[in-house]
């Protein structure tokens, strides 16, 4: 029984590692979240790991872009109308 | 210029103004696309056509964030590009996987073996980025590598907050499950054997 609500315990914790990291989890749920890993070394080393995941990702760089993507008339299909609104957009933004 | 300026005017058909946010967001969109598809030729041709889409649609860009905009654009033009990969029977993004040659830059006081495994967990990092499904990688790039907010990210995939955390949780999680499993890769730091 005991052994259910921890591994209840440590699977709710697990899901809030994420936000735990990013600092957006309300007093409360840190509290809370502080409290079990203070008892669980494996929640614990899942947390370091998950950091250690989000350290790796902040440190890939920005590549540079290898060309200018300015846009040309002549690659828009249509001819400029000044004053001319609420043209219609190809898949990519129909769907926005 | 303020750049809502180059959106109004960008509105009413001008193609100069429009090509001032390119520049200031042509990085951003490029990068994106290339975290994404993992290939830059095609990460190339998806950047330009979000800026494209972008063109043509502006007229009904109602305010908010253009960042978070053309982000959207973008991320549709990359689905558009994976969903073209899927269907070509001769070719997947898998295959067009490049070398992460460009991942991480020349540290010149380290030792040519520690930049070789640096360059190698950089490689297989951008290689499982692409293991993720399609909404978590997503988030994960927007999130950790691109630095959005919460609230940006919500608005560039416009999805809700709760769906925010629930997949960057978990593309997290997939992540670091799968860096664990190269434990030889990660920096001394983190290993538990050292």
């Amino acid at each position: 029984m005991f052994a259910i609500g921890r591994k209840r315990e440590c699977r709710r914790v697990r899901d809030k590692l994420s936000e735990y990291i990013d600092d957006r989890l309300g007093i409360d749920e840190r509290d809370s979240a502080e409290s079990h890993l203070e008892s669980c070394d494996a929640c614990s080393q899942e947390l370091e790991a998950l950091r250690m995941t989000v350290h790796l990702l902040n440190q890939v760089p920005v590549v540079p872009v290898p060309r200018s993507f300015a846009i040309r008339e002549t690659e828009t299909g249509r001819e400029q109308v000044p004053g001319s609104r609420g043209w219609g957009g190809p898949s990519s933004s129909a769907r926005l | 210029m303020e750049e809502q300026e180059f959106i109004s005017r960008s509105q009413t058909g001008d193609i100069e103004a429009f090509n001032q946010l390119v520049e200031r967001y042509q990085q951003l969109v490029y990068n994106l696309a290339r975290r994404i598809l993992g290939n830059t030729e095609i990460a190339e041709d998806a950047t330009q056509d979000a800026f494209l889409s972008a063109y043509k649609a502006i007229g009904r860009f109602r305010g908010g964030s253009f960042k978070a905009w053309i982000l959207r654009i973008a991320a549709n033009s990359c689905h558009d590009k994976m969903r073209a990969a899927r269907r070509a029977s001769t070719t997947s993004l898998d295959n067009l996987m490049e070398d992460a040659g460009d991942f991480i830059p020349d540290d010149k006081a380290e030792s040519p073996e520690d930049y070789a495994i640096r360059r190698e967990l950089s490689r297989f990092l951008t290689n499982s980025l692409t293991c993720l499904p399609e909404d978590q990688r997503l988030v994960v790039i927007l999130s950790d590598i691109q630095g959005l907010s919460y609230d940006e990210i919500s608005q560039a995939t416009g999805t809700s907050l709760g769906t925010v955390k629930s997949r960057l949780n978990r593309g997290r999680a997939r992540l670091r499950d799968l860096l664990l499993q190269r434990g030889e890769l990660l920096p001394a730091e983190f290993r538990h054997d050292k």
